[in-house]
């Protein structure tokens, strides 16, 4: 059997990810930073959601199939207190919450006029957001668990 | 830790890191870190270390 340099491969490796890292950081700052001076206009970013969706989903979708997202729930939950269910189930709670924070601060900044308008729009906003991405955000997050978790024992 | 034990067959078998490198189809560098024990090689390496240098895992891997 032929023998590779595994040294070098993984360094190799290491390298590739450090690379792939500072592209989504790049992708990520310009997202922000054209958002911030042109406003919201999905197309203008179009590129930079591509790469930073596109790529996680890849790198998502790789794992679920080769089963290493189960093996690495395993490992989580053989060493750590709060499984990784209910960590993932905070994060999807954590994350709809925010998401709906950001709509409510947002629809009170740009389109109330008065102090009264102000609140009384942000708490609208903020807990219809709340009722739609709450749960959807939760369906996400148990659903790729399931599948994960289904890979796993296949 | 310090793999002695290579170095020792190594020498026994009159190579130098280059040339157990490239028997066993690494770089000089890899055969180097392997003998100052800062890199950790895999089974098949370990086996492909052994079976140029004709000797076994225990004698050049076991750690007393």
């Amino acid at each position: 059997m032929k023998i590779r340099d595994e040294r070098i491969e993984n360094i190799r490796n290491k390298i590739g990810l450090e690379a792939y890292l500072i592209t989504l950081a790049i992708a990520l700052l310009s997202l922000v930073g054209k958002f911030y001076l042109y406003g919201h206009s999905i197309g203008g970013v179009a590129l930079e959601l591509l790469i930073v969706l596109g790529t996680g989903a890849y790198s998502g979708i790789r794992l679920l199939l080769l089963g290493v997202y189960s093996d690495e729930v395993e490992l989580h939950d053989r060493t750590n207190a709060l499984s990784m269910s209910k960590k993932n189930l905070f994060i999807g709670l954590g994350s709809g919450g925010l998401l709906a924070l950001y709509f409510g601060i947002n629809s009170a900044l740009r389109f109330a006029t008065t102090a009264q308008e102000r609140v009384s729009y942000f708490f609208v906003v903020f807990f219809a957001s709340l009722m739609i991405y709450m749960p959807l955000f939760i369906a996400v997050v148990l659903l790729l668990n399931l599948v994960g978790r289904n890979d796993g024992k296949e | 830790m310090k793999n002695i034990k290579l170095k020792m067959a190594r020498v026994e078998k009159d190579l130098s890191q280059e040339e157990l490198a490239k028997l066993v189809g690494v770089a000089r560098q890899t055969i180097g870190l392997i003998e100052l024990g800062k890199y950790n090689p895999s089974l098949n390496l370990c086996l492909a270390i052994c079976k140029a240098l004709s000797k076994t895992l225990d004698e050049i891997f076991w750690e007393e």
